[in-house]
This record gives C-alpha cells, structure tokens and sequence, in this order.
C-alpha cells in the first residue's frame, strides 16, 4: 500500500457520526405496512444492497466476517453509501448535526457571490453550462484542476489547496487558528488513530476556506450537495477556486449573458 | 559602485538594445540570473560560474544607456530639462542631472509613463531597455480579447462608451495634472498586475517563478503585500527585472494603460494572436486603468457580451 492509498483509506467519519448515519439507513429502510409495492421492492433490494456494502466492509477474520463488525466508514466511501441508500449528502448531515430547536440544517455556500452563481447556473441548460465551465477553464490557474487531489483526504486535499491561496503557510496557520480549525490542520501529521473528521465539520470547512464542499468530499457529477444538478456542483468546484475579483466578473458576465441570450 | 565598473559602464558605448538580452536569458540558474543583472557579482557567483567580479549588472548598464539614450534625443528634438520636467512631472534638478549622462536612469514608477509617453512619445519598455517590448495579456483581458471578437461592431462601440463613461466619472474623481501620470496608488497597482499574473499561474504571489524564484524577489514581493501596498512602489531595477524574467513589457508594470505603446497578444488555444482591433485595445486599456471594484462589473459584461454572443450561436 503506497502512501496516498494509505492515507486516503484512513481517512474517516468519526465514529459518532458512523453510528447515527448507519442508525439512520436502518430506520430509512424499514418496510412499512403503508408503503406501496413499489416502495416495498425498492426498499427490500436498497436494504440487501446496504447490508452487503456493510459485509463488504467488514474485514475477514479466519475466512469469516469480523465479529468486531464493519470497518470505520471513510470519506471514499460516502458516494457509494449515498447511490446504495439513494440518500443525499444533505440527508447525512441533517441526520448527524445536533438539532434540538428544530431548525433546518442547511449548509450555504461561503459567500453571496457563490450562492448566485451556483443559482445561475442551475438555471442554464446542459449546452450553456458547459460553456460556463469552458470559461472557468480558461481563466482558472490549470493547478488546481490537479488529479492528484483525488486520492487525497478532504483535509489534505483542503489544506493543498489552500497552500496555493495562502500567500505564506505562517498566514495559513494564523487563519487555521483563527478559525478554530487548527486542530484539523494539526491531524494531517498525527497518527491515523486521530484522523477522523466529523460531517459537520466538513461543511464548516468548506466555508471556512471558501472551496466548494463537493470538491472537499469528493464527490463526483453524480452527487450533488448544495446545487440542483452535478454539472453545475462541476462548475462551483472550479469557481471557487478564483480570487474574489475574478469570481465578481464571472458572476457579472454570467449575468449579463442570461441577460443577452436567455438561460435555455 | 566600484570605479572599474563605472570605467567599464562609461566605455561601453550606445547600442540597441541596452545590453544582450538573450546571453542574459541563457544564464541559469534563475537567481544567479537575478543577482548578475540587478546587484553585484559575489565571490561565490564568480567561482561558480566564472563571472567577473567586475562585472556591470545589466539592469544598471540599462539604466545608464537610457541616460545616454534620452540626452541624445533631446538633443535632437531641442527640448529642455525644464520643459521635459514640466510635461513628465519629474524634478528638474534631477532630470538635468540625468540629462549629463554621468548618472543611471532609474526614475521613481509614478513619473517614468508620463516621461516615455509624453515626452519621448515611446514605450517605458523601450526607453528602459532600448527594445521593443510585448505583452502577452493575462488570462482575463486575453478573455475581454475573445468576447470582444465575438460580438458586433456597435455593441463594441456600446461597450467602449460604457468604459469611458465609467472612466471620465473616475477621472473627476481622482484628476490629474499630467497626461499619462497614475491616478491612483501606483503600488497598489503594481501589486494588483503582480497578482494577476500569480492568479494565472495559481502560485502564491512572492513565489511568481516557481519555487526558483529569487529570494530578492520574493522577498520584497512578501514584503509589499505584508504592508498591504502600503510602502512604496519597487525600486526600478526590482520592476526591470520583472519585466525581463516574466517577458512582458515595463509597461505592464508602470503604466495605467498599458495597451496604448505596447503590442498585445493573447492566446487562442495553442495559437498565439496579436490584439489589433483598436475598440478592444481601448476597452481593455481602460478597464486596467480602473480601480478593483469597477473594472470587475466593465470586465464582467464584456465577457458577458461575448458568452451571450456564444450563448446565442
């Protein structure tokens, strides 16, 4: 195992969160005397499939699954729990983040220009959209569109990223503590045993450090968090990226062209 | 200043351009190529690399031939220390003193566009380096440059009246006594081009080169943008070499509109154009003129322009 396997398998929920996601797809899952058949075979064929991801996770002790249970869900993991369960990235953090008011938990986008970015383009069509993203292509530094940050954790990933915004790692630290994050900062170089980050936490960072929270996670088109469609989560992940002055012109020529040639 | 090195700096004669630009290039690594052409020669430098310890850096030989080279066109034109002072905002006991020769030609960042425009009608890259320079405009003015070929002529027009309205309200603002001088903090203005050239290559701005990058250029980048902008603007050698290493014109650097002397090119895929349309040079020079917070919503609409245009095709 190479070093960025390692660190990527190592990355994971923390354990409290694990116990009240699983918890959770359990109650989801449960076949009620009120749903419909069709309901009832979904449900039925989305619990076999949770039950083998949960085995499939579950290391083998003398050719038998571990009585100690399923390993620790990772980050890595999170896609495939969310396609089996059919579930959203919004429904684990709703499930995970302490709620005793009642209030909706709903994570926003770090600042209002990416809020109506991400709004515009939701509006476009898939045609119009890919010129969007063409656009940002263009003006975006070609480094952060590096593949390397795939096989990193969220927090690696987060902190690689922000080292090349960060004009010097003293200022970045300065920022980490200010925040009340440097103990995130902190993990990357601590033993594995610490390395679990907390769902709600992601969402804090990802503001934090203004980058898309889809990017963080590392979610891909078919998963979206905070915008309707996957394309668009594409074009945020790259948008978030820009300065702030380059973020404003995108936002005003996306404006001004919707304003010209419509969305559709 | 050692005298061998002012013995040499006086023997060499008026040539174009100022020094050999291409040897300087071919120098590696990078920071010996910054400590032979801003700063003197160290022991170590020359047994590594077998320079003389009495060797002129190029900037300053740069610095004395564009002495030389304005007392030779003044000369030609009959203008006087006085007169130029008066049309550039330069001192004039300082002006009259370059004019002798005896003294490198290294004018403060605010003075020396109204001094090549107005005065020498030319280039502050060509008055500094005694060459033609080019600009390779960053990626959002190369994307200004796109939008602007894609749309009709009257809505280019449109979007020009649009800029100078923006631009005379500017100016009424923030007037000025002298063509061509700055209206606005130059070293706000050189760290803002510094940042849009390190946007463009996504590194931090002090390290502009890559991890290569000249601790003396590095440090007073970091320097700058610790003071907030708030010191002074680079000494001109520091903003010669800038121009040298990046490849860009000076006046990228030093002048508010830096379109008006210097060809533009931008990039189209692989294939490299030169901007020639005058409406676009125009627009783009004005939006670089503007501070921050307009020339984002002036550039936003005029890529905006163009991806509606694109929008509609």
């Amino acid at each position: 195992m190479n070093t960025k396997e390692k660190e990527t398998s190592l990355h994971r929920v923390s354990k409290e969160d694990e116990e009240l996601i699983y918890n959770m797809i359990d109650r989801e899952l449960i076949v009620s005397p009120t749903d419909n058949a069709q309901t009832r075979r979904d449900k039925e064929r989305r619990r076999e499939a949770f039950e083998a991801f949960k085995l499939k996770m579950t290391p083998l002790l003398k050719d038998k699954p571990s009585p100690k249970g399923p390993k620790r869900l990772c980050y890595e993991n999170l896609p495939e729990l969310l396609d089996i369960t059919g579930l959203s990235y919004l429904d684990l953090l709703k499930c995970v983040s302490k709620n005793p008011d009642g209030v909706e938990i709903k994570p926003r986008w770090a600042s209002e220009v990416e809020a109506a970015m991400c709004s515009y383009c939701d509006m476009l069509s898939p045609v119009r959209r890919e010129k969007v993203l063409a656009l940002i292509r263009r003006i975006l530094a070609p480094v952060f569109e590096n593949s390397d940050f795939e096989s990193m954790t969220p927090t690696l990933r987060l902190f690689k990223a922000n080292a090349i915004r960060s004009y010097c790692i003293a200022e970045m630290k300065r920022q980490t503590k200010e925040l009340g994050v440097y103990d995130i900062y902190r993990r990357r170089f601590v033993p594995y045993s610490f390395n679990a980050v907390e769902l709600n936490m992601v969402s804090y960072l990802s503001t934090s450090f203004d980058v898309s929270p889809h990017w963080l996670l590392g979610l891909d088109e078919a998963h979206t968090v905070l915008a309707t469609n996957g394309e668009t989560e594409t074009i945020m992940d790259l948008f978030c990226f820009l300065p702030e002055e380059r973020k404003l012109m995108i936002l005003q020529a996306v404006q001004t062209a919707i304003e010209k040639g419509g969305a559709a | 200043m050692k005298a061998s090195v002012m013995n040499q700096i006086y023997a060499t004669p008026l040539t174009y351009p100022y020094f050999d630009e291409q040897a300087l290039r071919a120098v590696e690594p990078m920071d010996v190529r910054f400590r032979i052409s801003t700063l003197e020669v160290t022991e170590k430098i020359a047994e590594e690399y077998g320079f003389s310890l009495d060797r002129v850096p190029e900037m300053l030989l740069a610095q004395f031939q564009a002495g030389r080279h304005i007392t030779q066109k003044m000369k030609s034109i009959g203008l006087s220390s006085v007169a130029a002072a008066e049309m550039s905002g330069m001192n004039k006991t300082m002006l009259s003193k370059y004019f002798q020769g005896k003294r490198p030609f290294s004018p403060s960042a605010a003075v020396i566009t109204p001094f090549a425009y107005n005065v020498m009608h030319e280039s502050c890259h060509k008055l500094m380096f005694g060459t033609e320079g080019k600009i390779m405009l960053p990626s959002i003015y190369a994307e200004m440059a796109r939008a602007m070929a894609q749309i009709p002529a009257e809505e280019k027009e449109a979007l020009l009246r649009k800029a100078k309205t923006q631009m005379a309200l500017y100016e009424k603002q923030n007037p000025r006594d002298i063509a061509n001088a700055p209206h606005r903090d130059l070293s706000e203005m050189i760290g803002e081009r510094i940042f849009e050239l390190s946007d463009d290559k996504g590194t931090q701005s002090y390290q502009l080169f890559g991890q290569e990058t000249p601790y003396g250029v590095r440090n007073y980048i970091r320097q700058f943008i610790i003071e907030d902008f708030k010191r002074e603007s680079p000494r001109m050698s520091l903003l010669m070499y800038l121009a040298f290493e990046t490849g860009l014109a000076l006046d990228y650097f030093v002048a508010e509109d830096f379109t008006k002397m210097v060809p533009c090119y931008y990039k189209v895929g692989d294939e490299v154009r030169e901007l020639k349309d005058q409406t676009t040079l125009k627009v783009i020079g004005i939006c670089a003129a503007l501070p921050a917070e307009v020339r984002c919503k002036l550039i936003g609409e005029v890529i905006g322009a163009g991806l509606g245009a694109e929008f509609q095709s």
